[in-house]
């Protein structure tokens, strides 16, 4: 049957920017589209607009729900101007995360050592309630 | 922190090569598609043989967007029949997308080895836009 769902796959963006938000060590809360309780994310990707760099070894991990679920803590040479990343999920249902409450913002956790610069942006496709 | 102002939308560009239309001969034959602005990162997409590919030879077909086969590596007519599915270069992977350092108003489908006598392709990509 059909549902009275909408029938376009949602998408979702969050750009972490330093010179918005800052580099400081610890959890760096981003705000951007929302997306409701019991949607499902099933991919997307993660596009560095700005180089990340750092003093130090400087690491970023990305946060919906729970801790690195869209991104591992990932170092900086990774991070390199126009890089292209994987999130987490990767589109199967392993890797698919169900939110049980709704979010509008990410958490990008900054570790081991403080940026100096970077932006970063993150695309998040989910699919909506089913329920 | 703060809001994006990206818009929350995965977007598509079609592109339809018909031999009736664009002809068949071994060449680089350039077709409109829908524009992808520059910065845009094409993440994955399809192609739907609308039309199956015809020729008296043995017609390879590719496709490009911004490099040689970066949409569709050179594929045999006999992969090109009626309704047939293909993947696109692109799969969803951050190591297989392509960020789009120009805009892109067309693709270039190259027909090899021998003329095509008839057929019909559709490419869709999807693609994120971050900036």
């Amino acid at each position: 049957m059909l549902t009275s769902r909408g029938s376009a796959k949602r998408i979702a963006y969050f750009q972490y920017d330093f010179d918005v938000d800052g580099g400081d060590a610890g959890a760096i809360t981003v705000l951007g589209s929302n997306i409701p309780s019991g949607a499902i994310i099933t991919s997307g990707m993660i596009h560095v607009n700005t180089a990340v760099t750092s003093d130090g070894s400087a690491t970023v991990a990305i946060q919906a729900a729970s801790s690195e679920d869209i991104l591992a803590a990932t170092a900086k040479a990774s991070l390199t101007l126009n890089a292209l990343l994987d999130l987490v999920p990767v589109g199967t249902a392993a890797t698919a995360i169900r939110l049980t409450s709704q979010i509008n913002s990410l958490t990008f956790t900054v570790g081991t050592a403080a940026l100096t610069a970077g932006k970063i942006t993150a695309c998040l496709e989910y699919l909506e309630p089913t329920a | 922190m703060q809001n994006t102002s990206l818009s929350p939308v995965k977007c598509v560009s079609y592109c339809e090569y018909d031999f009736s239309v664009d002809g068949g001969a071994v060449s680089a034959i350039t077709v409109e598609c829908n524009p992808i602005p520059a910065g845009a990162i094409i993440t994955s997409g399809v192609i739907h043989v609308k039309t199956a590919v015809t020729s008296a030879g043995s017609a390879t077909v590719a496709i490009q967007a911004l490099s040689s086969e970066d949409i569709l590596a050179a594929t045999g007519k006999a992969s090109l029949t009626l309704n047939a599915l293909l993947d696109v270069v692109p799969v969803g992977t951050a190591a297989t997308m392509i960020r789009a350092t120009s805009n892109i108003t067309t693709l270039t489908f190259t027909i090899g080895t021998a003329a095509l006598t008839a057929g019909r392709i559709c490419v869709a990509l999807d693609y994120f836009v971050t900036a």
